[in-house]
């Protein structure tokens, strides 16, 4: 991503934009808002009188927020403008915006604001790979807002734009005419509604998430002592930085941390499990929703395209077309070597650090199918080591341990070590798990 | 809880199997093509019963069509696959509904059930 562009995101909700404000998605520019691995809005750019307003500063107040200080400037020297913007955005159920635009002259000004809007509903794996559509984009207009959507099949994607004040909504976007008085303000709220249809929006655009829900969220954790305040301040942002990550997947309680913004905002095997792990002095509760979302996905059956196999824990969840028609296998996909073990690992952390062993009880059937695993199916040749190699030829992972790239695992001389790999992490995290494992089984 | 009206029944007859896959889960499942209700699921550790009633549900799971509903009984249905497509909608407790389709995919006692015979 840009340094120059500015993210705000809400579980797997986010929106990328540059220092104005604004969303111009290109190829190599992935900016948009984005919900369940889908962009919903790939343009997004404010005009006044035909010119793009300038940045003076943004304010990226919180993880979910951010304000945007911008001046209608001609010269190049300095700012000699008479007009002054501010963009104040909160991502939340989409995402709502309120555009202020200040007059300090003392004369009076004729204001032709515009808001271009454009969604092209690419699947992230779209943007990554810079695949085209197969279903139809359309637009619609109601009562004020406008509607930008996508339809392939039964999969439908929308987004609705509705601004207030009413102003000329037209299918590329808003038009507001506007006379603008000496030292006064003319403002605009304007919600963007992200519609996945896995349920309808669970709320009002920018309000569900407040700086009250973090703060509380943060207090929760260890207090820190020390007289160094850099320290509090590196803890603070951390707990902060940490609960950005959170993920809601609405079919278990709480959140589980994801694995990243903005590729990888989803629910992972091995990151959000090594995430839940790291913060379970601060955090258990992620390590609790962590455990819960991947036990209830564990592997059933053997699958080749999603590599599944009973027992095993998934690598990754996906929620976007690719997915939906199974151009890809992420429904989930499994193909990971190391969540199964990371999976026990977590389990015995999580009750060691809460003592909460009812959990131990609840997951004993998804602990005792991962062990299992670990010796039917991810040691191939009964070795006693595990290693792996992708069933699905096509869109399976190469590698499938903690350097997951096509070409990590090499000799010194840079050759690819032919598959199954057996690589040594894997082999420590069994024997830890086994061990671990085998602590709760005396102790439920 | 949901409730929903009753509408044409999924089975003409109660049926009852066991699904291993399902041990340790117990509910009651409304089952729905689009809006109108076609039966219910009753699952008690294991032991499922389909039948239809007016008592209150856990979770109501919705199919665009009668084939769907049928596929996802027998386990032949990706719930994520599902759901993103708008085959499958669920109302209610997500999480049951889930480990019920997640179980039946896992084995489904329903797998040869002649549903009225007007089955896919």
């Amino acid at each position: 991503m840009s340094l120059n562009s500015v993210s705000i995101l809400d579980g797997n909700m986010f929106v990328v934009s540059d220092r104005r404000g604004d969303i111009d998605a290109t190829p190599t520019d992935t900016q948009g808002l984005f919900l369940d691995d889908t962009r919903f809005l790939s343009r997004w750019i404010l005009t006044i009188n035909g010119m793009r307003p300038n940045t003076l500063s943004v304010d990226e107040q919180a993880y979910f927020k951010v304000q945007f200080f911008e001046a209608l400037t001609t010269g190049t020297v300095y700012v000699d403008s008479h007009l002054s913007v501010t963009r104040r955005r909160a991502v939340a159920n989409g995402f709502k915006e309120e555009i202020e635009i200040t007059n300090h002259d003392k004369e009076p000004i004729q204001l032709d604001i515009k808001l271009e809007a454009a969604a092209d509903f690419a699947d992230l794996f779209e943007v990554k790979d810079k695949l085209e559509k197969k279903g139809e984009c359309y637009s619609k207009l109601t009562n004020g807002t406008l509607t930008l959507g996508y339809q392939r099949e039964g999969f439908v994607r929308e987004t609705r734009i509705t601004p207030s004040p009413k102003g000329e909504t037209r299918k590329d976007g808003l038009g507001f005419q506007v006379k603008l008085q000496p030292r006064s303000s003319w403002s605009v709220v304007i919600e963007v509604q992200a519609l996945a249809r896995l349920g309808e929006p669970e709320g009002t655009p920018g309000v569900s998430l407040s700086q009250k829900e973090v703060d509380e969220w943060v207090a929760l954790s260890p207090r820190l002592v020390g007289s160094w305040e850099p320290l509090h301040q590196i803890y603070r942002r951390s707990l902060v930085d940490l609960a950005a990550l959170r993920f809601r997947t609405g079919i278990v309680p709480g959140a589980l941390p994801a694995a990243g913004l903005p590729w990888f905002m989803a629910v992972f095997g091995r990151d959000s499990l090594l995430t839940s792990f790291q913060a379970m002095p601060y955090a258990p509760e992620l390590a609790a929703s962590t455990l819960r979302a991947l036990a209830l996905f564990q592997g059933r059956v053997e699958d080749p395209f999603r590599d599944e196999e009973p027992g095993k824990i998934l690598h990754e969840i996906r929620l976007g077309e690719m997915t939906a028609f199974e151009e890809r296998p992420h429904s989930p996909y499994f193909g990971s070597a190391d969540s199964t073990m990371l999976f026990l690992i977590v389990l015995e952390e999580y009750v060691r650090w809460t003592g909460d062993l009812a959990m131990a009880r609840e997951l004993e059937p998804q602990a005792r199918a991962a062990i299992a695993w670990i010796d039917r199916y991810g040691d191939r040749d009964g070795d006693g080591y595990v290693e792996y190699e992708r069933r699905n030829k096509e869109t399976g992972l190469d590698n499938q341990c903690w350097k997951d790239s096509w070409d990590s695992i090499a000799f010194a001389d840079g050759t690819l070590a032919p598959t199954p790999r057996a690589t040594c992490e894997l082999q420590g995290y069994i024997y830890d798990a086994k061990m671990r494992t085998a602590r709760l089984a005396r102790d439920v | 809880m949901e409730n929903q009206e009753q509408e044409q029944s999924i089975t003409d007859r109660r049926w009852e199997a066991d699904s291993p896959a399902l041990a340790g889960v117990s509910g009651r499942m409304r089952l729905a093509v689009g809006t109108k209700a076609v039966g219910v699921l009753v699952i008690d550790d294991g032991h499922l019963t389909l039948t239809d009633d007016e008592r209150p549900v856990d979770v109501t799971i919705s199919c665009a069509t009668r084939a769907d509903l049928v596929k996802m009984l027998r386990g032949e249905i990706n719930l994520v696959v599902a759901a993103l497509r708008g085959v499958v909608r669920q109302r209610g407790d997500r999480g049951f509904g889930a480990k019920v389709l997640l179980g039946l995919r896992a084995g489904s006692p329903f797998v040869h059930t002649p549903f009225d015979g007007k089955d896919a």
